[in-house]
């Protein structure tokens, strides 16, 4: 074979091969959500960005942002007029199904996560999950998505088009919960991890936790406490104890 | 060989081939319609189509268009055809309904085989009973032991077991979700 003809070989076959290389790393259905995702927060990232966006899609292998997540949501509470708040100094209660409990306190944005570094003693969780946020339980179980965003999808215009029952304040929907809202008659004084910052200025109140540390000075509400133990419950961990 | 003579001659073979797929897409009989038999319907919409929403029917799993075995209910998937939303109005009769042809669509063939030998091993070999044992390759993994109150309650409605037996190991399932 004559060299020009080797080169043009090689020239047919490095596309094939790119693309092959391609195929194996490239998933189409987290990159399509990937880039249906909003902008940036003005502020850039930080634990406080993107609040009820799926965290996970991001914070994982496959995208590698960093800390890689576990687990990561945004509970939000609804204003008088409909537009949501994120809900800081609430303990999120997670619990697998091996018999592990991990909890993380949210914060100012009302975002939670846990890292898999958090993990303690696991190497993740089992699934499927179950919920609490404050008094309340999700009625559901997680089967495998790690993003609560991933089901709690918020409304925006593409939703509310395809869907008339979408709601628009809170995106239920017939294939979405909607947002994760509680009320702050509903956090009882052992769920609160922080300071809790009513928006409607009807209730709420006081601190009640001891060394939730604030990750980056705005106030309410570390980033992420965690603590997984074997049908143990536990809130200490990297960012202060109950 | 002149330039025409060798292009009809490299071209024929292709012509033919087109010629032969298309018309293939003619042929009578694809929009037949045959009906298969599934198990009884009336237990698997009082009994077991709750288990099936509670476990596989979340959003994350079944309860999404975009994935087989399509299963609506209350927490999960609503059906297009009603209003209601995910955690809110209790699962419709027509969401059940839709439930059990879903299930019963998955292998109609396999699942005719089951219907016309109750009892028998047919059972086994679904792809619905071996992917939720955890036998065939599943996203979300190993979901019944065999013979245990979920597998019983599924297994058991395929299978043609009493309504009572079933019903009995679907609660007991039930029961034990979180």
């Amino acid at each position: 074979m004559r060299a020009t003809e080797i080169s043009r070989a090689l020239r047919l076959a490095l596309p094939v091969v790119v693309a092959s290389l391609w195929g194996c790393t490239h998933d189409p259905v987290i990159a399509e959500r990937i880039e249906k995702l909003p902008a940036e927060d003005a502020a850039g990232a930080s634990a406080f960005h993107r609040a009820g966006q799926p965290c996970v899609d991001c914070h994982n292998t496959y995208e590698g942002a960093s800390p890689e997540l576990a687990v990561g949501g945004t509970i939000f509470s609804q204003n008088p007029d409909l537009t949501l708040k994120g809900v800081s100094g609430v303990f999120v209660t997670i619990f697998d199904s091996a018999g592990a409990t991990s909890k993380a306190c949210t914060n100012a944005a009302g975002n939670f996560y846990i890292t898999k570094a958090d993990l303690q003693g696991v190497a993740d969780f089992a699934f499927p999950l179950t919920v609490q946020v404050g008094s309340r339980f999700m009625s559901s179980l997680v089967g495998r998505e790690r993003s609560c965003a991933g089901c709690h999808v918020l409304a925006n215009e593409e939703r509310i088009a395809e869907d008339p029952s979408v709601d628009k304040a809170t995106g239920q929907g017939r294939s979405s919960a909607g947002a994760i809202l509680i009320s702050f008659d509903e956090i009882p004084e052992s769920e609160r991890c922080g300071p809790l910052v009513d928006p409607t200025g009807s209730g709420g109140g006081g601190a009640s936790g001891t060394g939730v540390g604030g990750a980056s000075g705005t106030g309410a509400g570390g980033a992420t406490v965690a603590s997984t133990t074997a049908a143990t419950t536990g809130a200490g961990g990297s960012g202060g104890g109950q | 060989m002149s330039g025409t003579s060798k292009f009809v001659k490299v071209a024929s073979p292709l012509v033919l081939l087109v010629l032969g797929v298309a018309s293939s897409g003619c042929q009578d009989g694809l929009t037949e319609t045959r009906t298969f038999a599934c198990p009884p319907r009336a237990p698997f919409e009082a009994h077991v189509s709750e288990l099936m929403e509670r476990r596989c029917g979340t959003l994350d799993c079944h309860g999404s268009d975009f994935r087989p075995l399509r299963i609506y209910g209350e927490d999960g998937l609503r059906s297009p055809r009603e209003n209601n939303r995910t955690a809110g109005a209790p699962t419709t009769a027509t969401e059940r309904a839709d439930n059990y042809f879903s299930l019963c669509a998955v292998e109609p063939e396999q699942m005719e085989k089951v219907v016309s030998n109750p009892g028998g091993s047919a059972v086994n070999t679904l792809l619905l009973v071996r992917k939720a044992r955890g036998q065939e390759g599943h996203k979300g993994g190993k979901v019944f032991n065999p013979f245990d109150d979920a597998d019983r309650c599924v297994v058991g409605w395929l299978r043609g077991d009493t309504e009572k037996s079933v019903a009995e190991a679907c609660q007991a399932a039930l029961a034990k979700l979180p």
